[in-house]
Order: C-alpha cells, then structure tokens, then sequence
C-alpha cells in the first residue's frame, strides 16, 4: 500500500488546476520527476490500488485528484503486458473524469514506444564510422 | 461524466465537445486563489466570470463559452476549417485569438486579445481574456499566466 502523504505532489497541483484538456495534464505529468519517482517506486498494481482507494475517498482534496492522475500517468513507464492486466480494476472507478483519456494516452504511448526488433543469430550489424572487427 | 452539444465547424463538420456541469471544490478554489496572487503580481487580474466547470480556454475562445473543447486535434480542427490564419504579432487586433504552445509545439491554451500588443510597443505583451482550467475568466497580461507565453502566436478568422 502506497503512503500518500509520503508523494509529494505538491509541484502536479497547480499543473493540475490550469490543465483545460487531458491531454496537456498527461503531457505535462509524464516528464514530471514525480511521477517517475512513483513509476520506478511502485508497481502498477500498486498504482492502480492507489486510484481506485483515491476514488473512494468520500472527501477529495486537490491533491488526492492530483496523486490520482499522477498515478495513471506513471503506469506508462510500466511494462505494456503488466498495465494492460491490471487496468480492468479501474472499470468501477468513477472519480476521475479524465481517466479514460490518460490511460488512452498511456496506452497510445506504449504502442509507439515498444519496438520488437527480430534478427538472426547470424546477422552482422554495421555501424556507420566504426572499424569493422 | 458531462454530455455533448452540437456544434458544427463552418464546414458543417461536427466538432467534438463536452459540457460538464459540476462544482468546483472548495479545496481548489483555495488554490487558485493563491495561483491567481502568484501571477497577478505584475498586473491585477481582473475576474470577467467566475469559476466553471461548462468550458474551457478553448470553448471561450471558440465556443463562445458554451462547452469546452478538450482534444487539441480537435482545436487544429476548428482553426483549419473555420479560416483561421496566423497574423503577426504587429497587426493582431482585439478579437483575435492568441494561442500558447508547449515547448514541443504542442497548443496548450488559447485566449482572446482585448488590447492590441502594438499599444504596449515596448514590450509587445497584449492584454487579453482565458480561462484557466475549470477556474476563472481572467482579463490579464498574456504573459501572467501558468501558461508559456515565449512562442504564442495569433490567430485570426477570416471570411471566404
């Protein structure tokens, strides 16, 4: 369980209250230092643990509202396979109107950035300007 | 979570939206007031409406505050199918839109011009009116704002 007092989220509030769409909050949260501590911190159970016990808090402050997508954010630095089979626990969350954008972008990320290269054990790879062997 | 209206480009092309009726909270409204002294330091910042949830800088700046406008694909959108053309920074009049840009190009706000930069010839910094988030109308110099105003540019609708 993560210690939420222990996150300091105080710098994501104010990006937090001038953000007018879901796309400059996750833009912005992403090269957050914060939310790659919490990525390198915490797994994404965790994270998603952390949101849904954030949406069921009865009285939210601005930075719970922060920390949560701080959180979503952060499960973009994760593993592709491990976010995708923890994110079916957000389906009850209902707290967050942007979350189905951030995790859309978070996924989108994931898509662009996870690159299979496949090669035979023979091949010979040749780097431009290098002596070869 | 909020609903659409329609609202059409003058192309006739629908133009994605979200209206969203809630309140702001009282814990967030704290902290905008202590952002609204951070940056009115310079200039006061005048209140034109209070805090609202319906609309966002671009649904002022496009929607004529009606619902907001969240996707910024959906802002290049309404500048290409509306006739929006950059104008420089010398000839931009009130009622032209200025946009902010991210540091990668990205748009990350939008706000209306009420006083020409040329009036304020040395430091070319126009008076103009956005909405911060889900906060307040504000009428500001468009650089005192949580906004990065190094890069903005204008933007004007032309008729065919």
């Amino acid at each position: 369980m993560i210690d939420r007092s222990k996150l300091g989220v105080r710098g994501l509030v104010e990006r937090y209250l001038v953000a007018n769409m879901p796309g400059y909050l996750f833009r912005h949260f992403r090269r957050d230092v914060t939310v790659r501590d919490l990525a390198n911190t915490y797994s994404a159970e965790d994270l998603v643990s952390l949101v849904v016990e954030l949406d069921q808090l009865s009285h939210k402050t601005v930075e719970d509202l922060a920390t949560a997508y701080a959180a979503l954010t952060a499960l973009g630095f994760h593993n592709a396979d491990e976010v995708k089979r923890v994110i079916p626990r957000l389906g009850g969350v209902r707290s967050f109107r942007w979350l189905d954008q951030i995790l859309q972008n978070v996924l989108d990320r994931m898509s662009v950035s996870t690159i299979k290269i496949q090669m035979p054990s023979t091949a010979a790879v040749h780097i431009s300007g290098m002596p070869e062997s | 979570m909020g609903h659409e209206l329609r609202l059409d480009t003058a192309q006739g092309n629908h133009v994605p939206n979200v209206r969203l009726e809630a309140q702001v909270f009282p814990g967030e409204l704290a902290r905008y007031a202590q952002m609204e002294r951070k940056y009115g330091t310079g200039f006061s910042l005048i209140e034109r409406a209070g805090p609202d949830t319906r609309y966002n800088c671009h649904g002022l700046a496009f929607a004529c505050r009606r619902t907001a406008v969240e996707d910024v694909n959906v802002v290049l959108q309404i500048l290409a199918e509306d006739r929006y053309r950059e104008v420089k920074d010398e000839s931009a009049l009130p009622g032209d839109v200025l946009l902010y840009f991210g540091e990668h190009g990205e748009i990350e706000h939008s706000a209306i011009i009420l006083e020409s930069p040329e009036i304020n010839k040395n430091m070319k910094v126009p008076l103009v009116i956005s909405k911060w988030g889900n906060y307040k109308e504000l009428i500001h110099r468009a650089s005192d704002c949580p906004y990065r105003f190094l890069g903005a540019r204008y933007f004007r609708m032309h008729q065919q």
